[in-house]
């Protein structure tokens, strides 16, 4: 069994949702965000992409790709970030040393570190949010825990706390829940009678980045793919977008 | 056995790793993992359905997580049974633990204690105890009262529908104690002036899931992805239905991306492309004319000499219907099968398919003489003769070649289905341009079936339901009841035209409940002088939020939220009556409304707690007696439905019409029941006379139309009546149009604070400009901008968005103040009273309305601040 | 002990003070988290991942000095092997104190040993480091040892201890290279980063550790030194310069190699790189190279134009290989590898900074990374354990013959 995640950028109405809902239910802290979404081609979101009356508004929404060939696991010292049985690469946060050097290998920007104690911040501000119980995978690996510690790397985990031992989901993951344009799905890429596989057989997709060969699990929707994302690198003029400088 | 004896050998390496890992560092102990293993159960957890709330009237039922009395997670309760509606909610709803724990939470009463008058600032709030907060109010409204007669307190609740029985409660004392209820609906300028005028009634639309069943979708600056996020996949749906979408809006929006046509057309010139469109359909035939004959009053026949509809009662030959009530009027027709006129009986829309629609003819009055008449068809024909191709192009940008092209699709493609927001008619002319648009549908005959019709998604103050056990009355007691005012006047003072009544001593006690007119209302500025100087004696500010509008208030009285009470909510987005349900205890010191508003109730007049409000019943009993009471004094919509099955999810209104959904104006298209349907909870009379004929009316015959020239729908362009008037020198200084658009990070100004949008938004209120003007003005991307009139001045950071016309200045508004540097986006707005909404009063029906969009601005870089 | 000057004393008190200013403010950190630092999720690694970079690049030195002056039996050299090995020893040390300042949760850092990842180039570098903390301590000890008491006068030990030092150096050579090649896989093995991913970053880093190596040798020697042995010893000293001289040559040569079929290729990737290497980091790129190169011309001419002017040299080199090694952050986090052309243009997917200031960017695209004043403090404790160690070890052992 490999789970997989398909997101239609047809029905994606780029409300951010799918990522707010995935911050609320999984206490993240401030400035951390497992989930992001966002206007392709803009440096705002939702402002208009184009020029002359031909304009275009087209999101993408991003989180852990749960590769098949995951750098961030290669690349994990103490084998904190790992690969279960059913495809979902998790982090173990009693082994997480910190060193980030999965947020380096990884292209996606998904990972996120906790740069501060999050109970202390929340303790500061008063927000009480997140799913409370530790989850630990098949009883041994602590992959979920309502504060991570702080100097442990964090990121989606396909709502691992939704799923059971048996590796089945009774309530799929907050995203898919939540989602009100409807736009994604979740689902077993193995068995070939899932709607997550009839979508990819069926629909015209693609994967983010797949130049970097790490064969990603979640797989995007587009009428409009051969137009933008997966376009060639040629005639391409880099954007020098406006750096956004925190002094 | 074998997995238990693994169980412990694993546990018994991971201790052993623990202790090998404390080891290493000299015992500091950072991890849960070397703690003891008492992991709580799953069951702990409790999960309350509720209804989120807030002024986007959204509806959205949620599911709370709660673990040892806290909200831990909040996610659609997707429980409706009509499977289309789940999950509704957004990325606020979601996030609403944010406001509830937050740090901008209203802890306790407070009352302004500070020197002089509340000014903006938080010093000089004093926590005291619900006693002395509700002593001081009761006194100081008893002090008002005596002083000034209790009309000159107002009370103001925003939407009935996200809280009937909380809202309902002020209502009731209001009308217990005389006070002036200010209409949140025309506040907000969502009420749409084109319903009452053409229809008669407050508004009419389409519950949200109807979308798909429309063939043909056109929409007027209306933004349904960004603002109606919960139905925007309808919109998605009804073009995998094979629906065609058309936007029209000045910017090219996220709306406008999900369409198949976008046309930037000139900002207030809707009504000119509308016509253009019916100006085809009409010379081409394309009309459908039963349908003309038999549901509008464009038959009807109109006097040349005053412009006014021919009244039977005037004509040889003809009577008025016996039994026509006094709200109605009888006019005449042309049969020109029968070769006579007939008396159209405003009862009944049962007139021969045969009558003249066009030409003129000389009608036989009872005084004797003759008077040239013409059915109103021909004036409008005459009227949309002007509206050529070319002509449209050269009033709107609307590309004269794409017209035709365009009409003939509209006039062919059924069902039609228009929507228009609050873009379109948030105008001094918005009322011209929803009239063209409700003409486009007449001419095709797309009213009363599944997926067509005019819809507007601005506002929704709609009430679906009536009872005649509505608590905010007190049937029992006729001359205790509220007066009807307008947040117009009260900021704008009296109007030469002004049909509503005006408190004496004008406005000065204000009760305001669940809503922020300090930043959020047009002329905040004039509204926070109005405090500063002492005009405003006392502002009593229910909320439990510390909004700005908690900075300008004598008193405020947290409440609670919709995860903290007991209550019960409908909207016109979709078809369900629901339940708040409390999944927590009320926070710190804040109390349930009803609570308040009772113990207020009894300092203002002692014994009126126990008399009116259930006394000191538990006020989530209280809101289920409600129910209970108004349910069973329901109305056809409410019938047979109870508050046990309100209790187990959410219920579905009844409707008239065979089939799942609720069809508009069913009734007046298949039954024949003559036009207004009421709108709740206005009695029939006081709407029908908006519409005498019993008819959708597209020629008005009001003295104030006839004088203005706007009998029928004519585009009148923006600014000319209002802004250049008020300052020529405006045509020169000002040529920016100024729009507030709403946010997907925002409902108006709730959420302005929650943590987690405004990380999403950079944390900056931002103004949305045209790449080219703002290069001409040395403006880049992330500069901070000054935005400015005569009126007032805004800050904020540029975004320059390529699909943001030339010549506009887009802000999302909802931003409290202190985001803004202090200075507030609503004082550059003017509030413009046009006469025409003041021909009749009836508050939320026909009143004057704030036209937000009705602004001109310019802008320059600002100074480092 | 005679040789305890006023110097040595004044250098070991300035490194035990940045050591306990280091500490300090490392203990802050891990209490307060790593926004004390100036580091966030788009650039995660920064001064400590840098100072861990140069620091094992500066430890190859010893035992590069070592391995040739045996291996080769190099006489001029051997007088310096006891300070270079000790050196290399310090700064393999000062290497570990810089990675382990840069983890999150250095108390977990045994589960590197308990649940390797065996394919992690992380968890091979650990191996390696640890090897070679091995390795130099066996060189120190191996030098220091002809030196106690029971052997100083044992002629027939001394022998027998230079054949095992010519033994011990078959070990020594290699591990001073591969300690730099298998660190610098770190960055040479992520083919989502195009400024590392490239095959000439081991070999380039085996250049830069002999240059900064070398050139960290002959500052000890200057630094440590009496005038007169340092003149009649010129030789060995001019011989360490050339070699330096030698490996800068093939740095900067390197430098160019990889920049110029960059610049060849003409992608919008590639030209976004050189954008961020000749214009946002321009100034900082030409010192990584101007300083080494200024450096190697004076090694070459004037190797014996006297101690300062040599140690002013290797300071230039130090100060530049520092540099090169920050260069192989900056411009690699700077370019998001999540980067997409959208209609005609490349678009880069932002990344949530980790932490929230009110009316600062949450998501970012560019991380203008400078070190925060803790992060500074924290840094200075590895260079304050080399002047701690140096000095000590200055002060314990005759570490440079007094006359040959």
């Amino acid at each position: 069994m490999r789970y997989c995640m398909v997101i239609d950028l047809d029905k994606c109405i780029g409300c951010q949702t799918c990522a707010v809902i995935c911050k609320m239910h999984h206490a993240q802290p401030q400035g951390t965000w497992w989930n992001r979404v966002f206007t392709q081609g803009s440096d705002y979101h939702q402002s208009a992409v184009g020029s002359d009356g031909a304009y275009k508004i087209e999101y993408l929404p991003v989180s852990c790709q749960m590769c098949d060939n995951a750098p961030c696991e290669r690349v994990c010292p103490t084998g904190a970030t790992y690969k279960n049985e059913e495809g979902m690469i998790l982090v173990d946060y009693n082994r997480c040393i910190g060193c980030r050097t999965c947020m380096a290998a990884c292209p996606y920007g998904v990972r996120q570190f906790n740069w501060k104690d999050p109970a202390k911040e929340k303790e500061e501000t008063g927000y009480a949010y997140g799913y409370p119980f530790d989850v630990k995978e098949k009883g041994k690996r602590l992959v979920y825990t309502q504060n991570r510690p702080a100097g442990v790397v964090e990121k989606c985990t396909f709502c691992v706390e939704c799923m059971n031992e048996d590796g089945t989901y009774d309530t799929l993951p907050a995203c898919i829940r939540a989602c009100p344009g409807k736009a994604r799905f979740f689902g077993d890429l193995d068995d070939p009678d899932s709607h997550v596989s009839h979508l990819i057989r069926t629909k015209q997709v693609f994967r983010l980045r797949e130049d970097y060969g790490t064969e990603p699990k979640v797989y995007y929707i587009s009428s409009n793919k051969s137009k933008n994302v997966d376009a060639g690198w040629a005639d391409q003029s880099w954007e020098n977008t406006t750096p956004n400088v925190i002094p | 056995m074998d997995e238990k004896l693994k169980l412990t050998r694993r546990k018994f390496l991971q201790a052993t790793a623990a202790a090998g890992a404390v080891a290493a560092v000299g015992g500091i102990e950072l991890t849960a993992q070397a703690a003891p293993d008492v992991q709580p159960q799953k069951g702990e957890l409790k999960y309350v359905r509720t209804t989120c709330a807030p002024n986007c009237t959204g509806g959205c039922g949620q599911q709370a997580c709660v673990y040892k009395g806290e909200i831990k997670d909040i996610i659609q309760a997707s429980d409706y049974p009509d499977e289309e509606h789940n999950p509704r909610g957004c990325l606020k709803g979601i996030s609403f633990s944010n406001l509830i724990y937050g740090p901008h939470r209203m802890k306790g009463p407070q009352i302004w204690r500070g020197e002089g008058n509340p000014s903006g600032i938080p010093e000089g709030y004093e926590d005291v105890s619900w006693d002395e907060a509700l002593d001081y109010t009761g006194s100081e409204l008893r002090r008002i009262i005596d002083t000034y007669g209790p009309e000159s307190v107002a009370v103001v609740v925003q939407v009935a529908g996200t809280g009937h029985v909380c809202k309902g409660a002020l209502i009731r004392l209001a009308t217990l104690n005389h006070f002036s209820v200010l209409g949140g609906y025309e506040m907000n300028g969502d009420l749409p002036m084109s319903a009452p005028i053409t229809f008669g009634v407050q508004s009419e639309e389409l519950d949200t899931y109807c979308w798909p069943d429309a063939k043909y979708i056109l929409i007027f600056g209306s933004n349904p992805l960004q603002t109606r996020i919960p139905d925007a996949h309808f919109l998605i749906e009804a073009k995998e239905n094979g629906s065609k979408v058309i936007c029209f809006d000045p910017c090219f929006t996220a709306t406008a991306s999900k369409a198949d046509e976008w046309y930037s057309i000139r900002p207030s010139c809707d009504a000119a492309v509308a016509n253009g469109f019916s100006r085809v359909i009409v010379e081409e035939g394309l009309y459908d004319a039963d349908f003309v004959r038999t549901y509008t009053d464009l038959p009807i026949l109109i006097r040349d000499d005053t412009h006014k509809r021919l009244l039977a009662r005037d004509v040889e030959g003809l009577e008025v219907p016996a039994d026509m009530p006094e709200y109605r009027e009888a006019y005449v027709v042309y049969d020109e099968r029968a070769g006579q006129y007939l008396t159209v009986d405003p009862e009944h829309l049962d007139l021969p398919l045969t009558t003249r629609l066009e030409g003129t003819v000389d009608v036989p009055l009872k005084n004797g003489r003759r008077v040239r008449c013409r059915p109103a068809f021909a004036l409008m024909r005459e009227m949309l003769s002007e509206y050529t191709p070319e002509a449209v192009e050269e009033m709107s940008d609307m590309p004269a070649s794409e017209i035709e092209r365009l009409a003939r699709e509209i006039a062919m493609v059924k069902p039609l289905h228009i929507m228009y927001g609050a873009s379109n008619y948030q105008w001094y002319h918005g009322d011209l341009k929803g009239r063209a648009m409700a003409l486009l549908c007449a001419l095709t005959g797309n009213y009363g079936h599944l997926g067509d019709g005019m819809s507007t998604y601005a506002g929704q103050y709609k009430l679906k339901y009536s009872s005649t056990g509505q608590w905010w009355s007190v049937p029992e007691e006729p001359d205790r009841k509220s007066a009807g005012f307008s947040f117009c006047y009260m900021l704008n003072g009296k109007t030469e035209t002004m049909t509503c009544p005006y408190p004496e001593h004008g406005i000065k006690a204000w009760l305001i409940y669940c809503c922020n007119p300090f930043d959020q209302h047009n002329m905040s500025n004039i509204l926070r002088e109005q405090v500063e100087s002492g005009q405003l004696e006392l502002v009593v500010n229910f909320d439990f939020q510390n909004t700005t509008t908690s900075r300008y208030a004598h008193v405020n009285l947290p409440g609670v939220s919709w995860y903290e009470k007991k209550e019960m909510v409908s909207t016109p987005c979709h078809p369900y009556i629901q339940m708040m349900n409390p999944a927590i205890e009320p926070l710190y010191d804040c109390r349930h409304e009803v609570w308040i508003i009772r113990e207020l109730a009894d300092r203002i007049n002692p014994g009126d707690k126990a008399k009116y409000y259930y006394g000191d019943m538990d006020p989530d009993d209280v809101v289920e007696e409600v129910i209970k009471l108004t349910f069973e004094k329901g109305n056809f919509e409410l019938e047979g439905l109870t508050l046990e099955d309100l209790k187990k999810g959410p219920v579905k209104f009844r409707h008239a019409n065979p089939g799942r959904k609720r069809i508009a104006f069913w009734e007046q298209i298949h039954e024949k029941v003559p036009f207004p349907p009421q709108s709740y909870p206005t009695p029939l009379a006081a709407t029908a006379q908006f519409v005498k004929s019993g008819r959708m009316e597209f020629y008005k015959d009001e003295d104030t139309f006839i004088r203005l020239g706007e009998c029928l729908p004519v585009h009148k362009p923006p600014f000319e009546e209002t802004e250049y008037v008020l300052n020529p020198a405006a045509r020169e200084l000002y040529k920016f149009n100024y729009v507030t658009r709403n946010s997907i990070h925002r409902v108006h100004s709730t959420h302005s604070n929650n943590a987690m949008m405004r990380e999403l938004q950079d944390d900056s209120p931002k103004v949305y400009l045209n790449p080219g003007d703002a290069a001409e003005k040395g403006i880049a991307a992330g500069d901070m901008v000054e935005v400015f009139n005569d009126r007032g001045k805004l800050l904020a950071e540029a975004v320059l968005d390529p699909g943001i016309r030339s010549m506009m200045c887009i802000f999302e508004e909802g931003w409290w103040s202190r985001y803004t540097h202090g200075t507030s986006y609503n004082t550059l707005l003017k509030m413009w009273i046009n006469p025409i909404h003041e021909i009749y009063f009836v508050s939320q029906m026909w009143a004057p309305n704030t036209s937000w969009n009705e602004c001109l601005v310019d802008y320059r870089k600002a100074g480092d601040l | 002990m005679k040789n305890l000057s006023g110097r040595k004393l004044a250098a070991l008190v300035i490194g035990a003070a940045m050591c306990a200013a280091g500490l300090a403010a490392w203990a802050y950190q891990l209490v307060a988290g790593m926004q004390v630092t100036a580091m966030r999720n788009s650039f995660t690694w920064g001064l400590y991942m840098g100072s861990f970079e140069f620091f094992i690049a500066m430890a190859s030195g010893g035992m590069l000095v070592f391995s040739i002056a045996y291996l080769w039996n190099v006489e001029q050299l051997k007088p310096f092997v006891k300070i270079a090995a000790i050196g290399s020893l310090a700064s393999v040390v000062a290497s570990g104190v810089a990675i382990f300042e840069d983890l999150g949760m250095p108390f977990h850092a045994l589960y590197m040993l308990l649940t390797p990842n065996v394919g992690s180039p992380l968890f091979w570098d650990v191996i390696i480091l640890t090897l070679y903390v091995i390795v130099c301590v066996a060189a120190v000890v191996l030098s220091l040892l002809p030196d106690t008491k029971k052997h100083r006068h044992d002629r027939g030990y001394r022998m027998n201890n230079e054949e095992n030092c010519r033994k011990f150096s078959y070990i020594a050579l290699p591990a001073a290279f591969l300690v730099n090649i298998v660190t610098s896989f770190m960055f040479a093995t992520q083919n989502t980063r195009e400024w590392w991913h490239s095959a000439l970053i081991p070999v380039n880093a085996c250049a830069e550790a002999a240059a900064v190596g070398l050139s960290f040798t002959i500052l000890l020697c200057a630094l440590m030194a009496k005038h007169d042995l340092f003149v009649e010893n010129s030789d060995g000293i001019r011989l360490l310069a050339r070699l330096a001289a030698a490996a800068i040559a093939a740095y900067i040569a390197m430098s160019f190699i990889e920049i110029i079929p960059l610049a060849w290729s003409n992608t919008p990737e590639s030209r976004h790189l050189l954008h961020l290497l000749f214009h946002t980091y321009g100034p900082l790129f030409w010192l990584e190279i101007l300083l080494p190169l200024i450096a190697m011309i004076l090694f070459l001419v004037g190797g014996g134009l006297g101690k300062e002017l040599v140690a002013a040299a290797s300071v230039l080199v130090i100060i530049g290989i520092f540099i090169q090694r920050m260069m192989l952050l900056l411009p690699a986090f700077n370019t998001i590898p999540l980067t997409l052309p959208v209609a005609g243009k490349l678009w880069t997917f932002p990344i949530a900074v980790g932490t929230f200031t009110e009316g600062q960017d949450v998501f970012v695209r560019f991380w203008n990374y400078a070190p925060t004043l803790p992060e500074w403090v924290v840094g200075i404790l590895p260079p304050g354990l080399i002047i701690f160690v140096m000095a000590g070890a200055g002060m314990l052992f005759q570490l440079l013959p007094d006359r040959e």
